[in-house]
């Protein structure tokens, strides 16, 4: 990957992850959350958590927090046991494999844009 | 009834129009899936060593997306639309309870006694008070359900996970889930039941699970940009958390953070995602 492929790829990641979360927040529909516990390891904390629906129902989500002093960021979110960045690098591996770095980035910036599209 | 095969000459059996259309189909859909799997094999290399059948895979895959699209989802929509909330999830309680002597063996073949004491008596109530289990009132007296099968057993026991598979018509599955398909159907009374009852309940059954997951398809189709590799890996990581009951080994952080020096790529993903701040 040349260091403008990466510039533009990181750009776009980006773009992406703003308009994928502000969307999955969109959909919040009054579900209350439980918070099970947490723990360290090395620079990266856990936290697990279940979403209770209205019926009762538990969902398992966990996510990975890394912290720079007093910064937390979320580097991944881990739903029933499937990891968002798991999922990603996958697909992402798969698609750079077969197609290249450039058709990766077109593909994600067609995301961002359906994202833009659908009005959220 | 087993069919002659000779090199010089076609096949004999004796006359018997039904049986023979059935097994002339089989036989069809078996040499096709081998042509495919064989020519998957010859191919390119595979990108995922975990799923070296990939070719023949997204081809059943595109096969299943096809007719889900055409057909499934707009009847499942069809019946969320037509049924309320309660009548979908009795349906859902119902085929749940019936596959329950599957769930119950593999407590037993897992030893954890007393979820398989737990599962009988659920088993019992719902069965009984809760109308052939479309209600499910075990779950107030303390019998919560559990999801085991056969494949989660293997898994528990050490067994790999095998290829991945995409079946026809049934989708995601993997050599060590497969056995769980001829064993949950094994252990389902309604397997033994007239084809006149069979039959109708194999519809509203294959409908309503459809439409539970009508909201899982959605964000696979918001989400990915490859579905075909999105479902392979949310499947794979799945049937691990299952086997671990929902608690995998705590080394699995590792996992859910990725190593950034491994790939170029991915490293990108790693660093990146971390830009996410939490406000």
């Amino acid at each position: 990957m040349t260091e403008d492929q990466r510039q533009t790829f990181l750009q776009t990641f980006r773009d992406l992850s703003v308009a994928t979360y502000a969307d999955n927040f969109s959909d919040f529909g009054g579900e209350k959350f439980e918070t099970l516990g947490h723990e360290q390891k090395k620079n990266a904390e856990l936290v697990r958590t279940n979403i209770v629906t209205g019926e009762g129902k538990r969902v398992s989500l966990n996510y990975v927090l890394t912290r720079n002093n007093d910064d937390y960021r979320i580097v991944n979110v881990v739903a029933e046991g499937v990891s968002d960045l798991g999922l990603k690098r996958s697909e992402y591996d798969g698609i750079i494999a077969s197609e290249g770095v450039d058709s990766l980035v077109a593909k994600l910036k067609a995301k961002v844009a359906s994202y833009a599209a659908s009005g959220k | 009834m087993p069919i002659q095969h000779t090199s010089d000459g076609p096949n004999t059996f004796a006359w018997n129009p039904d049986k023979m259309n059935k097994e002339l189909v089989a036989k069809g859909l078996l040499s096709l899936s081998l042509a495919t799997l064989l020519g998957g094999c010859a191919s390119t290399a595979p990108s995922n060593p975990s799923d070296p059948w990939e070719k023949p895979n997204r081809a059943f895959y595109n096969f299943n997306d096809s007719l889900d699209r055409n057909f499934f989802t707009p009847v499942a929509k069809g019946y969320v639309w037509a049924t309320p909330k309660p009548v979908r999830a009795g349906v859902t309680n119902a085929f749940e309870n019936v596959n329950y002597l599957n769930v119950m063996a593999n407590d037993l073949l897992q030893g954890k006694v007393s979820d398989f004491a737990s599962d009988s008596g659920r088993f019992v109530v719902n069965s009984t008070v809760g109308l052939g289990g479309l209600f499910d009132p075990a779950t107030k007296l303390g019998m919560p359900a559990h999801d085991e099968d056969l494949g989660q057993t293997l898994g528990k026991w050490g067994v790999g996970e095998g290829r991945y598979m995409v079946l026809p018509l049934m989708g995601p599955n993997s050599l060590r889930d497969l056995p769980n398909v001829a064993s949950a159907m094994a252990l389902n009374p309604l397997t033994y039941l007239n084809a006149v009852v069979t039959v109708p309940l194999g519809v509203i059954n294959t409908i309503n699970m459809r439409a539970n997951l009508l909201e899982e398809t959605n964000i696979r189709d918001q989400a990915a940009l490859d579905p075909y590799t999105f479902v392979r890996e949310a499947y794979r990581q799945q049937r691990e958390f299952k086997i671990y009951d929902g608690n995998p080994p705590s080394e699995s952080i590792d996992d859910y953070l990725d190593e950034p020096e491994a790939t170029a790529a991915p490293a990108a993903a790693a660093d990146e995602s971390s830009v996410l701040k939490v406000y």
